[in-house]
């Protein structure tokens, strides 16, 4: 396999092997209308070479939507002609797209979900600060409802596919990890499997039936997790067993979840200054009390931090790879081309994919393209993902202007 | 501070090598501006001006000066 070779996922062909991987984008209003920064934010990546664009996570549902100010939303048909537009631009050049959809479960807050989150069980997210609602069969079929009509929209708007967030700890992860779902219900922990796979089969099953089996329906999943305990070896074999028996055409595999969101981007030296600055649940606005600040929560999270290392989810990749046929993504941590080419040749993942060296450097595949061990500007600071929280667009933050932290 | 000042200042600022800034210094030839330096200038010039800025502008400059004039007269910056 090459990089810049053709793949298929299901019965669409891609390009080449690159996938811009899911980033939030912050640029859509209030009301989850994607407006015209957010067209050509996409239109203007489509230019720059990759196989594929993930979206950033679009809510399914108001229940489901994130804290993160400005995320898009497709929980209702007013917005099929505004993603439509999104769609047409990036086809212009040659790209696919999928919108990825997503419901938070525990991991929002009230005044973004407009009431008291929900989630498999009642157990507390440290992080978001909330003890969710625990949901009812009769909500849980409703949002995996909410699921295919999403699905069926992206569908209708022109996205050559969907993927289907069940990483970083939302919703659908949720219900998959032992650490969190503790229902008894069909819905709960399956015990030859170890992980809570009815839900996601649900809705899986229910997309399908909603948009056909040929339109390309990919998944995200952690590969661990920062709830203790963890995903096992043999659980996570379980669940790529399970999305291989479910027909799923893509697997993307990262790890860890929002409660300690660094380990999914693991960063060189934690970014206090935006942190304290930008962060909801951190924001200290007395700057005299930052330093204080810092060295408590410093004592309580760096002892869990993962370090940055190249390509440091691939372990996981080359794991899911060994039990499934379906194409395996595997995200984080690729910064050089070098990188890139060697881990389609040695067949360790189908696909790469790659979210903040497109952030600084959209082109950043087109370097690759010219200098095949070119190496990405992006350093892992990280700003770009705290600054999710902060209202403003996505981007990068790596050289400190005049943001104000 | 003078618009000349504030713009030299913001490019000087965001650029990953520090180097003198003027109103003469040439963004390729001086600066040796790429896509990761152009997109780091627009993000400051946007901070520090409260204008949001049309990728499309910037790529018919080629100097700070004509960075300022674009200001000028596309975004109403500086009177």
């Amino acid at each position: 396999m090459k990089l810049f070779e053709p793949v298929n996922i299901g019965s669409l062909c891609l390009k080449n092997r690159v996938v811009r991987s899911a980033a939030f984008e912050g640029m859509a209003d209030p009301g989850g209308v994607p407006g015209a920064k957010y067209e050509a934010h996409y239109a203007g990546l489509a230019e720059k070479g990759m196989g594929l664009i993930i979206t950033g996570f679009a809510y399914v549902g108001l229940d489901g939507k994130a804290m993160q100010p400005g995320q898009a939303g497709i929980d209702n048909d007013r917005s099929i002609p505004l993603f439509s537009r999104v769609t047409g631009s990036v086809h212009k050049n040659d790209c696919a797209i999928f919108l990825q959809i997503a419901h938070a479960g525990r991991q929002t807050v009230r005044a973004a979900c407009g009431g008291r989150p929900v989630a498999p069980s009642g157990k507390r997210s440290w992080y978001f600060r909330c003890r969710p609602s625990p949901l009812t069969s009769r909500e849980i079929e409703r949002i995996i409802s909410g699921f295919a009509g999403a699905a069926r929209r992206a569908r209708d708007a022109g996205f050559d596919g969907v993927q289907l967030h069940c990483a970083h700890g939302y919703l659908v992860h949720q219900f998959i990890s032992p650490s969190i779902n503790n229902r008894k219900d069909a819905y709960g922990i399956d015990r030859e499997l170890g992980i809570g796979g009815y839900f996601l089969e649900c809705v899986i099953n229910k997309i399908r039936d909603a948009c056909g089996n040929a339109f390309p329906l990919a998944v995200k999943i952690s590969g661990d997790s920062d709830w203790r305990p963890g995903l096992t070896k043999t659980q996570f074999v379980n669940l790529i067993k399970l999305l291989d028996i479910a027909g799923v055409d893509a697997i993307e595999v990262s790890c860890g979840t929002m409660e300690q969101a660094l380990n999914i981007f693991r960063v060189p030296a934690i970014p206090w200054d935006t942190i304290l600055a930008y962060n909801p649940r951190y924001r200290v606005n007395n700057k005299a009390l930052r330093g204080f600040s810092k060295l408590l929560a410093g004592a309580v999270h760096v002892p869990s931090l993962k370090k940055f290392s190249p390509a440091y989810n691939l372990h996981l990749a080359r794991v899911a790879k060994e039990h499934t046929t379906v194409p395996v993504i595997s995200v984080g941590g690729f910064r050089t081309g070098t990188q890139l080419h060697d881990t389609v040749e040695s067949g360790s993942a189908d696909l790469t994919g790659l979210c903040r060296p497109f952030i600084c450097e959209p082109d950043f595949l087109l370097k690759v393209k010219e200098d095949p061990s070119y190496k990405s500007r992006c350093v892992n600071c990280s700003r770009c993902a705290i600054m999710c929280d902060s209202g403003n667009a996505t981007r990068c933050y790596r050289i400190r202007s005049s943001y104000g932290a | 501070m003078a618009l000349d000042e504030q713009v030299c200042a913001v490019v000087s600022a965001n650029l990953e090598k520090k180097i003198p800034v003027g109103r003469n210094t040439d963004l390729r030839k001086d600066v040796h501006l790429d896509s990761f330096g152009t997109m780091m200038i627009i993000n400051g010039l946007e901070d520090a001006f409260s204008i949001s800025i049309d990728d499309q502008d910037f790529r018919a400059v080629s100097s700070v000066g004509d960075i300022i004039e674009m200001l000028r007269t596309k975004y109403h910056v500086g009177g």
